[in-house]
């Protein structure tokens, strides 16, 4: 299991139930969703293998304006590394 | 009056519905009315928008769903609350799947009523968020013009796919002064990506660099309209290409260095040159796991370039050396005007090569000349229907036999489920892509399984005149389930057995079809012949061997180099 955790900035509320069945479908568990005016916080555990399509494909959901994986400091190098590849911010 | 200021114009939601579609150049909406869609019926009696009301709500999106892909323009489809939105669930899951553009409208019970189990109330929202691409529950008509701009730049833009409007029936009596100029960019919504050069750039490098590279195209060929642009790399670079499912079609026909299809039905050069490779161009593909078959297994050696409008598509998978995420026309664009400035050497030695492997397809085994070899029926009806048909097809063995042999003219030209693998598409499909191409030909191809999921859309043919044609495959199984029985489930059939079907030809002239029964190789090309030329919609009942099995394929689960070519 792997911990993201994702901020996120939403144009429309309403969306946050598809974020949470897809994390939910691609094998994620949630542990954590504070939300308030446009803005989001998640926390999901998910499997290792698939922890790369998360933040990718919340993003491509449509009023989800931007998404930031956030990581928890005193990751180790190699975690850091692979980590760093997946953070992409939108414009 | 002449001086008076002219009067905001009022409109019924259901007006501004068919406005929106009149204005987006819709000419053809399928569905099936019902309560809450009452309004919207009415309506359209006063459009230039034609209606086909076909006889099950499956059949009305399929029908849409083969207008888009045949097209490449938006399909419509119309349907009531509850159990008529619900009916097209399956379509909007095998157009998400495939990314065609279909809009559902669909009525909802009155705004009052939703939440209190009304008559026909079902959240419909609630079942199709996960399985479009957008989808809205409109709340108030002031909402509406804006809604269906949204739904139809959605629908069509960045990678295509279904969405939905469910619409309360007083949402479409109520009136707005409400307009809504076509919709052309939205928050947190980026369906066009920038082309970095430098990606392509470096693409290009890794190209030159290559001893053996292979392209794999997809779905994203078409979608995209990048065929002439495609056509052209390959001119510049005689690259040997594979098309998926999805991308048959993209290469010009008499493309020397076409692989065919790979994966667990590919032919044989096309699954060994994944794995003989040492780069492989990826244009819109997503991957598909009977594509790849065993991940670890699929080009071992290979450095992967990958192209698609989708950045979640980009690495999904398969760990991707040079992401491309661009539109697939921009950057065969591109990458063309950058093998003009700086040509690589071409691939021929190489393309031999891969062609010389062979495609694995042997003639049927049984020899029952009673009864009709499959692969050898599919072989003289593509070629008396010649490249430039469209072909639809159903779900099983007959669509696999037919993916391994079909040449298109064009992806556009040939129309199947993929990604969901939907049972039923073929009639349906058919009957939009003819309604959408009236001047073109075109073929259905169906199992006796699937055909029967959709036949009542023999009514919908026959009314409309629809001169289509359908391959009607009877091997009185559900073949691919029979064949995987046979293979590894120790020959044990379960729930495979069609004997009883009915007689199919005669079933089609009581819906007013002509028909013909073929259950005689001696009789093969005259009578197909004679139903392929006859006037109107017509069926053949093909009566085939009954045991054949597709090969080459791919155990599940198995790499691409471990095809099976024979029982
Ligand atoms: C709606 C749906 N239900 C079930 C399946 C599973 N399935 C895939 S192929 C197949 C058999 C198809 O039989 P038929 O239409 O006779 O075609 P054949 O394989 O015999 O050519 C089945 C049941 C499916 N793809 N779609
Ligand atoms: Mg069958």
């Amino acid at each position: 299991m792997e911990i993201l955790t994702f901020a996120l900035h939403l144009h429309r509320m309403s969306i946050l139930p598809k974020i949470l069945m897809l994390c939910q479908r691609l094998g994620g568990e949630v542990t954590y969703v504070s939300a308030a005016d446009g803005r989001a916080n998640i926390v999901v555990a998910a499997p290792n293998e698939a922890a790369h399509r998360f933040a990718p494909q919340i993003r491509r959901l449509i009023d989800v304006l931007e998404l930031t994986e956030l990581h928890a400091v005193g990751l180790s190098d190699a975690d850091a590394q692979t980590t760093q590849e997946r953070l992409r911010h939108t414009a | 009056m002449p001086n008076q200021p002219e009067q905001t114009k009022m409109r019924t939601g259901s007006r501004v519905v068919i406005d929106a579609l009149e204005q987006a150049g819709v000419t053809v909406a399928f569905g099936y009315p019902g309560g809450a869609i009452m309004p919207l019926y009415d309506e359209l009696l006063d459009t230039t928008i034609e209606h086909v009301l076909t006889r099950h709500e499956q059949g009305a999106i399929h029908a849409a769903d083969g207008f888009a892909r045949s097209t490449g323009r938006v399909g419509v489809c119309i349907a009531t609350s509850g159990p008529g939105a619900t009916n097209l669930v399956t379509g909007i899951c095998t157009a998400q799947m495939d990314s065609s553009p279909v809009l559902c409208i669909t009525g909802q019970v009155p705004s009052a009523l939703i939440g209190t189990d009304g008559f026909q109330e079902a959240d419909v929202l609630g079942v199709v968020t996960s399985i479009t691409k957008q989808a809205y529950l409109v709340r108030s008509v002031d909402d509406l013009p804006r809604v269906m701009a949204e739904a139809l730049f959605i629908c069509k833009s960045g990678r295509p796919g279904p969405v939905l409007v469910d619409i309360p029936k007083d949402v479409l009596i109520a009136k707005t002064s409400k307009t809504c100029e076509p919709v052309t960019s939205l928050p947190g919504y980026h369906p066009a990506p920038k082309l970095k050069s430098s990606a392509v750039k470096n693409a290009h490098k890794i190209l030159k660099e290559s001893k053996q590279p292979v392209c794999i195209v997809g779905g994203g060929c078409r979608l995209s309209d990048a065929t002439r642009l495609f056509r052209e790399w390959c001119d510049n670079t005689h690259v040997p290409v594979i098309t998926t499912l999805m991308g048959l079609g993209s290469t010009e026909p008499g493309y020397s260095g076409w692989l065919g299809m790979p994966g667990m039905h590919g032919l044989r050069r096309a699954n060994r040159a994944i794995v003989d490779c040492d780069v492989i161009v990826a244009m819109g593909i997503r991957f598909d796991d009977r594509v790849t078959g065993k991940l670890a297994a699929f080009a071992p050696d290979a450095r992967i370039i990958h192209v698609d409008i989708d950045e979640a598509e980009l690495s999904k998978l398969i760990k991707v050396e040079a992401p491309i995420h661009a539109d697939l026309s921009e950057t065969l664009a591109a990458w063309n005007a950058l093998l003009d400035e700086d040509p690589i050497e071409v691939f021929d030695a190489w393309q031999k090569q891969a062609m010389d492997v062979g495609d694995g397809l042997r003639p049927n085994d049984a020899h029952d000349a009673d009864n009709i070899p499959p692969t050898t029926l599919l072989d003289e009806v593509l070629e008396l229907i010649g490249p430039d048909a469209i072909v639809t097809t159903d779900v099983g063995q007959h669509q696999m036999w037919a993916a391994q042999r079909v040449r298109p003219s064009d992806p556009k030209k040939w129309v199947t489920s993929g990604g969901a693998g939907t049972m039923g598409y073929g009639l349906p499909s058919a009957m939009g892509a003819q309604m959408a191409c009236p001047d073109q030909r075109v073929l259905a191809i169906c199992g006796d399984g699937g055909f029967q999921m959709t036949m009542a859309e023999l009514a919908t043919v026959a009314r409309c005149k629809l001169p289509l044609k359908i391959l009607l495959m009877d091997n009185k199984y559900l073949g691919m389930v029979r064949q995987w029985q046979e293979l590894f489930f120790e020959n044990r059939y379960s729930a495979v057995d069609l004997s009883d079907n009915p007689d199919f030809a005669a079933l089609a002239r009581v819906y007013g079809l002509q028909a013909f029964t073929l259950d005689h190789v001696d009789e093969m090309s005259s009578t197909l012949s004679a139903w392929w030329n006859c006037e109107g919609p017509a069926l053949l009942h093909a009566v085939c061997h009954l045991e054949e099995n597709v090969f080459p394929m791919v155990p599940a689960g198995a790499g691409l180099g471990d095809m099976v070519e024979s029982a």
